[in-house]
């Protein structure tokens, strides 16, 4: 959302090779500050300029009392917060005069309270806010890692109908931790977890994240050679389908 | 929003920005793989990590001619002083001259705090500039399509993002030489003696640019800056130089602006 220069005519020069996303990191959806009108304007006159295919944004909170922490912040997993993230997502979505799809993140910490599990928490979401799902399967896996979560039993408890895309990345370790951080290549367990998602889920629009350490070309395009082998081989010849 | 949605982010936020780790952290649980204090630590270190290096992007040739220990120290401090305001990363740095002028934490820059703030101002001019909005800019066809006694109503006005800037300190070589990707020692010691210099930033199509303008110039544009017609600008020229050199000097620097993309289109 800047004034102009090189970053918008690249975005326009892309918009024309190409169908475009649009994915954020603050529209605050969990945050107890008030929805950015501000930034709700901003977000509404770009999608209507760039015509994205679908917009999303994270399941998480990054500001508070006005104060931006630039961080994708974990949230209780309770019913209030259910009713509070939902109510917000069918907010801007209102404002935008579109659905939208919320991304699952990757959390290093629990909450005591914490009354939902991963799934759970999603799908509930989801459902009261009649909104998309952005399907992160490394973030579950390393949720799975961090907190013992089950990653397997959250994809089956997901709303096929509501999946806009799937996430495939590899993360860092710190410590015992594992850490979202998009540099390294996906790991076996989340390639599994893709294939079984899959099948479940049909063969939906998939993105595999690099945002450092991005390897030469050449292995770029074997991953995703090999995620749509995978989609390819449970459903056939053809171009992966989105729910958006 | 109240409530213990509120109360938890509350919690959380403070305990994210406080200089020392805090020693209690109610309501996170700890287990077998790691314990909260180690679990929180993953997002205090994230959160002052990604904005230091965001700053790091943003003042290049600072960062560069302080050395990065000190650059990354410095914008620690500037992150408990003025913490980002703005939902995106790009404006978190925008108050760091002021930081640097203004607030007792930069003090340890020592004799570097003079150009150190000058340079930030050059900096976040670059910044501003590159993804300032766009605009049509006036060019010498335009000039050429104005009707004849017309040119003393054409009126004058900057492109977007274009500043001008009054330094203490010699600073632009220091970002000229990161810009050139040549070492910034011998630039960081000239920078430290104390000398006045003018510098024009602009964007010329994507190109960001940056120049020293003379004080006569300078004071055009400044005119400029507030809004001018031509034949106003004439005129002030003719004040310091009489009628016919300043017309000319007028005629001169508005061929110069014309080629530099500088000024913008605006109705006559």
């Amino acid at each position: 959302m800047l004034p102009g220069g090189r970053p918008l005519r690249i975005l326009g020069e892309v918009r024309e090779l190409a169908p475009l996303v649009l994915h954020g990191v603050s529209l605050d959806l969990g945050a107890s500050d008030a929805l950015d009108a501000h930034y709700l304007r901003e977000l509404a006159a770009l999608a209507q300029r760039f015509q994205p295919a679908w917009l999303s944004d994270h399941l998480c909170w990054t500001a508070q009392a006005g104060e931006h922490l630039h961080d994708l912040l974990p949230l209780p997993q309770t019913e209030e917060t259910v009713r509070h993230v939902a109510a917000r997502v069918r907010a801007v979505q209102d404002a935008l005069g579109r659905r939208i799809a919320i991304e699952n993140v990757s959390s290093y910490v629990r909450f005591a309270g914490d009354a939902l599990r991963e799934g759970e928490f999603l799908v509930a979401i989801s459902r009261e806010a009649d909104c998309g799902i952005l399907l992160d399967l490394n973030n579950l896996y390393v949720n799975a890692h961090n907190h013992g979560d089950d990653a397997e039993a959250a994809v089956a408890a997901l709303d096929p109908e509501r999946i806009f895309q799937i996430h495939l990345a590899g993360p860092s370790e710190a410590g015992a931790l594992l850490v979202d951080t998009h540099d390294h290549p996906v790991r076996d367990e989340v390639w599994t977890l893709f294939e079984r998602a899959i099948a479940r889920l049909g063969p939906v629009s998939t993105l595999i994240e690099w945002d450092d350490a991005i390897p030469p070309w050449e292995r770029v395009v074997a991953e995703a050679a090999r995620a749509r082998g995978i989609i390819e081989k449970a459903w056939g010849l053809g171009a992966p389908r989105s729910a958006a | 929003m109240s409530g213990p949605l509120a109360q938890r982010q509350r919690d959380f936020a403070a305990w994210l920005t406080a200089r020392e780790a805090p020693a209690e952290t109610p309501g996170l649980l700890s287990d077998a793989r790691a314990s909260a204090a180690q679990r929180l630590r993953v997002y205090r270190d994230a959160y002052a990590a990604r904005i230091v290096s965001a700053l790091r992007d943003d003042y290049p040739a600072l960062c560069g001619a302080l050395g990065q220990e000190r650059f990354d120290a410095l914008a620690r401090e500037y992150l408990h002083v003025f913490p980002s305001r703005h939902p995106s990363l790009r404006y978190a740095g925008a108050r760091l001259p002021e930081f640097i002028v203004g607030h007792a934490a930069a003090r340890e820059l020592g004799a570097s705090a003079a150009w150190a703030a000058d340079l930030a101002r050059l900096e976040l001019a670059v910044t501003d500039a590159f993804d300032a909005a766009d605009a049509q800019p006036l060019t010498r066809t335009d000039l050429g399509a104005l009707p004849p006694g017309s040119w003393h109503a054409l009126e004058l006005a900057l492109m977007p993002g274009a500043l001008l800037l009054a330094l203490g300190r010699p600073v632009r070589a220091l970002r000229a030489a990161h810009d050139a990707a040549q070492p910034l020692a011998q630039a960081a010691r000239a920078a430290l003696a104390p000398l006045a210099e003018r510098v024009l930033v602009w964007r010329s199509g994507e190109r960001v640019l940056h120049r020293e303008v003379g004080a006569e110039e300078h004071a055009l544009l400044a005119c400029v800056v507030r809004g001018v017609r031509f034949g106003e600008l004439c005129a002030l020229a003719a004040e310091a130089r009489g009628d016919e050199a300043g017309a000319a000097l007028a005629a001169s620097l508005l061929a110069r602006w014309v080629d530099d993309a500088l000024l913008r289109s605006v109705a006559a």
